[in-house]
């Protein structure tokens, strides 16, 4: 029902947007964008270019959140500081067949790895690296049909991925609707390596996502987007070192709890135990997204977002997000600003607090039998992101980017996210 | 609300006119790129969207990875 309604809102949109009028018709040749949904890896697609022409593009990330006391996750302290370098290739190896690879490396800093060389018993599962590859081939069977085919792996202390999938485009109206259908699959290996340091061995997580993209056209200066994405995931589908702190009902926990009072597993608060975090095996996730940007005459340009997303754990989310976009020196430099609004409701299983008697508590504190998560990712919080992106074109080939995100949650988990770019084409 | 539904689907549809390519410049110009570009998006799904329990999860990367650090 939810996602019928949701549904109708955005046929509403398009009903709404489509009548509007032409305006600055220019005879040029322009290509036609392609469909924009969530998982859409590029905004220059290979397979539509001339051969021997391509890009590099190399970006380098920082991103960074603090974690006060008992903000968020009680059991874990979630300071973090990850910097990623992306190194993203396209080219053209004739007019109808593209390639591409996207390699990419986190450098991971964050409060549960400092913990785990200070606390050898109570490893954190994450390691302090992440290495990740795509590649990814496009080929254009007409002016109407084209097929794309990707796979890749990534690699972390504690995790290894192996994905594929694939995808067909279609295009109609004299391009002015396109059509994408794609299919995904992840086949994931999870080192369980619990919250007290015990290692029960690999794990497996099978991830298969199908998506439906559209894209319209509905007048010369306004398109939209929109998407649909279905996801089902089986396996082991917990965080393997989150734990969750019981607390007794007859002696609860006074004032902030600091994560740290919970690392000495040997001398717990009174009253106080720790669990592992136990979620069901199985998720199907839905969302629903879209997008209807305006140009305007005065080089600006205006986009409404959303996202609707709903899934059996009983999360749902709602993510309406604007961005305006303007040309400060017409062809040379460019900005970017976005608001972004999150909202999201808790996990069946999820709370922020668990009060379980000693005497009902589970004698096996790695199989504790009944689904609890105090994850605060998986909990009822909003949030607000404000962006900005600076791009420079330096020349028709060379493009520069700048951008900053800052969001604002409610939980307390701040998050700034830097970015900068270099894109060459050639 | 199926009914409404599919009519508002109609109506979207009745409404989309054709737009000539010649007509189609400033829709192929930059602030007018549906798409963020691959490593945008790999760093905004990779980081903050795996701090959000609705997160597409998988990302058109490969490996999602844990998204736990």
């Amino acid at each position: 029902m939810l996602l019928r309604d949701a549904l109708a809102g955005l046929a509403a949109l398009c009903a709404l947007a489509a009548p509007a009028l032409a305006q600055d018709a220019t005879p040029q040749r322009a290509e036609v964008p392609s469909s924009g949904g969530e998982e859409t890896p590029s905004e220059d697609p290979p397979g539509t270019g001339v051969a021997g022409t391509g890009s590099v593009e190399v970006q380098i990330g920082l991103y960074q959140n603090d974690d006060g006391t008992g903000d968020g996750n009680p059991f874990l302290d979630e300071e973090l500081t990850v910097i990623e370098p992306v190194v993203v290739i396209d080219y053209n190896v004739t007019d109808r067949l593209a390639v591409g690879a996207q390699l990419s490396y986190d450098y991971v800093s964050s409060a549960s790895i400092e913990r785990l060389s200070n606390y050898p018993e109570q490893s954190g599962a994450s390691g302090d690296y992440y290495y990740g590859v795509n590649l990814n081939m496009r080929y254009k069977v007409n002016e109407d049909v084209q097929l794309g085919l990707h796979g890749g792996g990534s690699l972390e202390y504690d995790y290894t991925s192996v994905g594929f999938g694939g995808d067909t485009t279609l295009d109609w109206n004299d391009d002015n609707t396109t059509l994408k259908l794609g299919f995904n699959g992840f086949f994931d290996t999870v080192k369980v390596i619990r919250f007290n340091g015990t290692q029960e061995g690999d794990d497996t997580r099978i991830s298969l996502t199908a998506n439906v993209d559209l894209y319209q056209i509905l007048s010369p200066t306004l398109h939209l987007s929109a998407g649909l994405s279905l996801t089902h995931q089986s396996g082991f589908l917990e965080t393997a070192f989150n734990g969750v702190v019981l607390e007794d009902p007859n002696q609860p926990l006074v004032g902030d709890r600091d994560p740290d009072a919970f690392v000495n597993l040997a001398n717990l608060p009174p009253g106080v135990g720790i669990v592992a975090e136990e979620l069901p095996d199985t998720r199907i996730r839905v969302a629903l997204y879209g997008e209807l940007r305006k140009y305007f005459s005065s080089g600006t340009a205006l986009s409404f977002r959303g996202r609707f997303y709903q899934d059996s754990w009983g999360i749902f989310s709602v993510a309406p997000e604007v961005r305006v976009y303007q040309w400060i020196v017409d062809d040379v430099f460019r900005v970017r600003f976005r608001y972004r609004f999150y909202l999201q409701t808790a996990a069946d299983d999820y709370s922020e607090r668990f009060f379980v008697s000693p005497s009902a508590r589970p004698t096996d504190v790695l199989d504790p039998g009944t689904e609890r998560t105090q994850d605060s990712d998986l909990g009822d919080f909003t949030s607000h992101t404000l962006g900005l992106k600076f791009t420079i074109h330096a020349t028709d080939s060379v493009r520069f980017d700048l951008a900053g995100d800052y969001v604002l949650r409610e939980d307390g988990i701040d998050q700034i996210l830097l970015s900068a770019g270099l894109r060459v084409g050639f | 609300m199926r009914r409404l539904t599919y009519a508002c689907l109609l109506l979207a549809l009745a409404g989309c006119k054709t737009v000539d390519f010649t007509e189609k410049r400033h829709l192929a110009d930059p602030v007018m790129q549906l798409d963020d570009g691959a490593a945008e998006t790999h760093f905004q799904q990779k980081c903050t969207y795996s701090r959000e329990g609705s997160a597409g999860g998988i990302g058109s990367s490969a490996g999602g990875g844990c998204g736990c650090y």
